[in-house]
């Protein structure tokens, strides 16, 4: 009820403020009408003195109306006399309003943390996450491989021709305090069958049955990705990037939020860059 | 008057000069523009952009009361005067004012304060 008052007294401040616009006009208009100009060329001078006519009374009538149509009329155009804390507290929405917004603004939060916004790293699609699975008998499960030590590998500048693949030592080694070790390879598209580029890691060497692959490539090879990418991988020189591509943008946005504050993240990225460019490593 | 002569007024100033004139006796929108005019030797030109929309807010605030009345040309003209909380405002408004620009002196000629 409020609403359709303050409405209707909207309406009467619009006609007052248009009449009274429209006669200060004349008046001016009849003033240089007595100077000597001609009645047409003092409307046209009345007018363009006073200004914006529409705005003026635009302004005036936002000036003269009561505080929800104030609310409901837009943008505020009313020139500030009282002190702007106090028509900001006319202008605040009402507790309803409040809520909605803090709920719009905390879902939005989430929604942007996890979905919209991207990875705090370049080329952040490209990401690509390491890590080595022990597969072999009698190995503790789920032990993994330094993705540092296995990047510092990678980065190794290789032959357009080639790939990196991880290999996991078949031997665990007896000593309890002993950590597994990991080798990366060079090979060539196609063949896992000559490891070139083995190197002592962790501080254990390989013996070379060790680096001798079983049978294939895929019996040898650990898990690429983790949690991320499981299941065995192939030698193909395109692998790195097909699974890059295939691993689904939540598992990406997971294991950065896990990451975070952990500095082999960014070397993630670099890794990422290298795999989805055909392994040549970094110049 | 040209773009670069035009000087903002502070907050308030406007409020209070066309209190002071309608306290003087009750006038029309153009007549109340004309009168500052005059009052002020010409320095002081008020834009009808701003006049109205301030007439509004004043008429809003209860500082002013407006009825439409006939001018002696014959001219329907809306009249304002001064309410009684307007001429309370305006007190206030001067005094503050004058404490303001008796500040700026001291700032400006310090030895003459």
């Amino acid at each position: 009820m409020n609403f359709i008052k303050q409405l209707i007294f909207r309406r009467k401040i619009d006609r007052d403020v248009d009449d009274e616009i429209r006669e200060h006009i004349a008046e001016k208009a009849a003033e240089l009408v007595a100077q000597g100009m001609s009645p047409a060329d003092a409307l046209l001078a009345a007018r363009r003195e006073f200004g914006n006519v529409g705005l003026t009374a635009e302004r005036a009538a936002k000036c003269g109306a009561g505080p929800l149509e104030e609310l409901l009329a837009g943008p505020p155009l009313c020139p500030a006399s009282t002190p702007p804390r106090a028509r900001l507290r006319g202008r605040q929405p009402s507790p309803p309003s409040r809520l909605g917004i803090g709920a719009n603004t905390a879902v939005f939060s989430v929604v942007n943390a996890v979905v919209l916004r991207p990875l705090p790293f370049p080329d952040s699609g490209r990401l690509v996450s390491v890590q080595a699975r022990v597969t072999q008998e009698g190995a503790p499960r789920n032990r993994r491989t330094s993705p540092t030590r296995m990047f510092f590998e990678f980065r190794k500048p290789t032959p357009r021709s080639s790939t990196w693949s991880p290999i996991t030592t078949p031997a665990w080694p007896s000593a309890a305090s002993a950590k597994p070790s990991t080798c990366l390879r060079r090979s060539s598209p196609g063949t896992c069958s000559t490891p070139s580029a083995c190197r002592r890691l962790a501080g254990r060497g390989f013996r070379p049955e060790e680096e001798a692959p079983a049978s294939g490539c895929d019996s040898r090879l650990p898990a690429l990705g983790g949690k991320v990418q499981r299941g065995p991988v192939d030698c193909r020189p395109d692998h790195l990037p097909s699974i890059a591509s295939r691993t689904p943008w939540w598992a990406w946005r997971r294991a950065a939020l896990h990451s975070r504050g952990n500095p082999e993240v960014q070397l993630w990225t670099t890794l990422a860059i290298d795999a989805a460019s055909g392994h040549q490593g970094l110049p | 008057v040209p773009k670069e002569n035009r000087k903002d007024l502070f907050p308030g100033a406007l409020e209070m000069m066309v209190l002071r004139t309608l306290q003087r006796a009750p006038l029309h929108g153009y007549a109340l523009a004309q009168q500052i005019k005059r009052s002020s030797k010409d320095l002081l030109q008020i834009e009808e952009g701003s006049l109205y929309p301030a007439l509004q807010r004043m008429l809003k605030d209860g500082w002013l009361k407006a009825h439409w009345d006939v001018s002696p040309t014959g001219r329907r003209i809306r009249v304002y005067q001064v309410t009684a909380a307007g001429a309370k405002h305006l007190d206030r408004e001067v005094s503050s004012f004058e404490r303001m620009l008796e500040g700026i002196r001291f700032v400006l000629d310090p030895e003459e304060a």
